[in-house]
């Protein structure tokens, strides 16, 4: 007997937990996951649901076989459920339908791109058509609807039409924002288009440059659009292309649904630069806050900025900030022709206390890109910046912030080739330690 | 002539030493003579010259001895007390034999303290460590993760301080290399063909620790091999700690190896048993002994799960969160540190 106590004492004594997964989780509130497939996962959009988030990302099997990936995950940021992908899909935007406090589905926004390499007509070797998808809490397709040029007529050029973002709006309607392009020589425009829940189209508009006298421009839209009070609101960069330089500037478009442009403020319409608006987002307070990229007109000397607009798309004076991976390091907002990395600015988000958090990538040197965070306060003065990454490139999606200031973005890690999703959820000053 | 003048002048002295100590040994003999026959008073100042140069080891053992005896009879305790200090001061391992020597003699022999007070040597060997995983940080999905055992050495001085027969105080100061290795596998699920697709991240931990270990000794029985166990405690400094690491994607580029830090806890305290055994060898032991090591306190924090961002990123491996375990066997020497005395008897 004695024998048998000193062998439990001794297998007490030298058990251990080798295997990590059989180890209690840490409870943390802070946490990062890396979600991999058997291609490469490039991230697009992070949406939050009543137990934890939703995911939308794309598998590149090849050049021309895209395929969008739904990814949804418990608060943690585990894996809830197989991970769902749509082929002949490649996903721009996600929005999720809840009932209450449940999911009753998801839309998924996305370009089909049908590849004719004997098409007579250059213009239509690769023809895109916007698809929405209706998909159902457990991930299966409910209903689709694409918006394609069906013409049979093989002596014109097929118009493309791609989707940028879709939202939702008071009448229960989802709103989506496109561009189209009429033939390869002429300007993308855009488009909005109302469908109810079951993707049956209520109303459709197109909107050009026309009223602004630039019809040679090209409408490249931010990944956002808002629908408030009857009116929508998105951000956009226009853009004229020649050779190996572009020039664009700013615009913020706010229409009142299915009618005509009510504004149009303009920023650097009279300079010449390469301006990128990549994500507009509601306050806290009243109107929004942009984010993208001012660069040369050759790409050189990229910078992260920042603006304010009010709630009818007026850029606010003196509220444009710029923001530079290494200038910016002792948090001072920089001129804008200062610059020592390669910065961008890919997604905003309001935070609690009326400021917003700003997420891009920085590339200092010869190092990889980085994520590149700032907080700024309403006034867009900077409080607080993080770059964060490994040897890897890491580039942003899209940031969302909870009632507490709490961050969870989302992103895409390529090493040696191969890309992964990553979730990345930080306490209100971008850390990791909570 | 002058070139022979230093060998003969060596020649000299050798041979000066050598008559002197065949002078000692027939002093020695005389002396005992003398006190064989009852001539105690002529004993002191026949040896007094020899002890101070002249007799070897073994010698002056015996001249203590008969000294001793001499005072003893002659009824001079303080002299007496004096010569078994000296004789024990000469030899520390000298040992009466009750069953000859005179009864006084022993009594004078156990009125002093002949056990050694404590020994010091030095002690080395390899260790074999692997985490104790208390909450687990992973990043990837859909991974499995297994920390092995490593093997590091460790060197440095012991200490050991008998309190009595059974008993003995063991503090060590260690110099300390401990590795351990780790797998993480994430399984990407199958390509178009049906192949299974993995990311194996394979890594070694490196760290170097200045650990103070306390243990106390139990000895069971007096033998050749002196066996005891030991229990104990072990208070760690970590001095440094990284990590090599490297991913291998299926079908596509690896994250070539590299060597970073990361950051550990300073401090760490862990229980340690213990199981050894003591040869006699020269003037202390050869010692052996197999350890186990169990981390009381974690190396890590879950708050610094993600501070290493190049690995997090690069490698996709969070640091969950663990203790050390780790077996040891080592082998050393430590040497007897006398200090004889004449013990005072509690009144």
């Amino acid at each position: 007997m004695k024998s048998i106590y000193a062998i439990l004492f001794l297998t007490t004594l030298v058990w251990a937990c080798n295997n990590i997964e059989d180890a209690e989780p840490a409870a943390k509130n802070t946490f990062i996951k890396f979600y991999h497939g058997p291609y490469s996962y490039t991230s697009v959009e992070v949406e939050r649901i009543p137990d934890g988030y939703a995911v939308l990302g794309n598998m590149t099997i090849s050049d021309d076989s895209v395929v969008a990936t739904l990814i949804r995950t418990d608060e943690n940021g585990n894996p809830a459920g197989e991970i769902q992908y749509y082929p002949g899909c490649t996903a721009k935007s996600l929005q999720v339908l809840q009932n209450g406090d449940q999911v009753s589905g998801y839309v998924i926004l996305g370009d089909s791109i049908k590849v004719d390499p004997n098409a007579s007509k250059v213009g239509n070797i690769l023809v895109y058509a916007t698809r929405i998808l209706l998909v159902n809490t457990s991930g299966t397709i409910q209903s689709t609807r694409t918006y394609r040029d069906d013409s049979q007529d093989t002596s014109r050029v097929l118009i493309d039409y791609r989707g940028n973002t879709l939202t939702t709006n008071e009448n229960n309607e989802l709103i989506i924002l496109g561009n189209y392009r009429e033939d390869l020589s002429r300007p993308e425009k855009s488009f909005v288009v109302a469908l109810d829940f079951n993707l049956n189209q209520q109303w459709y508009k197109t909107y050009d440059l026309i009223d602004v006298g630039q019809t040679d421009y090209n409408y490249v839209n931010a990944k956002s659009i808002h629908a408030k009070q009857g009116n929508l609101i998105w951000a956009s960069s226009i853009l004229k292309s020649t050779g190996e330089f572009s020039d664009s500037y700013l615009a913020i478009p706010f229409v009142e649904a299915e009618s005509t442009f009510k504004n149009f403020s303009m920023m650097g319409e009279t300079s010449s630069q390469l301006f990128y608006a990549t994500d507009i987002k509601p306050s806290n307070g009243p109107g929004y806050g942009v984010v993208g990229t001012r660069a040369s007109t050759d790409g050189s000397n990229a910078n992260m900025f920042f603006a304010r607009v009010d709630g009818f798309g007026n850029f606010v004076a003196e509220s444009t900030r710029y923001f530079d991976g290494v200038l910016s390091q002792q948090n001072e907002a920089i001129d804008f022709t200062a610059s020592e990395s390669q910065d961008t600015g890919e997604s905003i988000t309001s935070t609690p206390d009326g400021g917003f958090v700003l997420a891009g990538s920085t590339k200092i040197g010869s190092n990889s890109t980085d994520i590149f965070l700032i907080k700024v306060n309403s006034s867009g003065d900077i409080l607080w910046n993080k770059i964060l990454g490994g040897s890897g490139e890491e580039t942003i999606s899209s940031i969302i912030s909870d009632s507490d200031g709490n961050l969870t973005i989302s992103g895409t890690n390529n090493l040696g080739g191969l890309s992964s999703i990553f979730l990345m959820k930080t306490d209100s000053k971008g850390e990791l330690k909570n | 002539m002058k070139r022979l003048l230093p060998f003969f002048l060596f020649l000299f002295v050798v041979c000066e030493s050598y008559a002197q100590h065949v002078s000692c040994s027939q002093t020695l003999r005389l002396a005992q003579s003398t006190y064989e026959q009852g001539r105690l008073h002529e004993v002191p100042s026949l040896l007094q010259g020899c002890l101070t140069s002249g007799f070897n080891k073994q010698e002056k053992v015996s001249a203590y001895k008969l000294l001793t005896l001499s005072y003893l009879y002659l009824e001079e305790p303080e002299k007496a007390d004096e010569a078994m200090l000296n004789l024990l001061r000469t030899d520390p391992y000298f040992e009466i034999n009750p069953a000859v020597d005179p009864a006084e003699f022993v009594g004078l022999y156990k009125s002093f303290r002949t056990k050694p007070i404590y020994r010091v040597g030095v002690v080395m060997g390899v260790n074999a460590t692997r985490p104790n995983v208390t909450s687990s940080v992973e990043t990837a999905a859909n991974s499995e993760s297994e920390y092995t055992y490593g093997l590091a050495f460790q060197v440095g001085a012991n200490v050991e301080i008998p309190f009595n027969e059974k008993i003995t105080f063991n503090p060590s100061l260690l110099f300390q290399q401990k590795g351990f290795d780790i797998e993480s596998k994430v399984s990407r699920g199958t390509d178009l063909e049906g192949n299974e697709l993995y990311n194996t991240t394979t890594g070694r931990e490196q760290q170097t620790w200045i650990a103070l270990p306390v243990t106390v000794q139990y000895s069971f029985t007096k033998s050749r091999f002196n066996p005891y166990i030991a229990a104990g405690i072990s208070t760690d400094y970590c001095l440094r700690s990284d990590i090599t690491i490297e991913t291998i994607q299926d079908n596509a580029g690896a994250v070539q190896e590299k060597t970073v830090d990361i950051e550990r806890n300073k401090i760490n305290l862990s229980a340690l048993v213990a199981a050894g055994g003591k040869l006699r060898i020269f003037g202390g032991y050869f010692t052996g002994e197999i350890r186990y090591q169990y981390g009381l306190l974690n190396v890590n924090s879950e708050e610094k799960a993600y501070d290493n961002s190049d690995v997090v990123f690069s490698n996709n491996l969070g640091d969950s969160v663990f203790k050390l375990n780790s077996f040891s066997v080592t082998v050393g020497y430590v040497q007897n540190i006398f200090n004889p005395k004449k013990l005072t008897r509690r009144k």
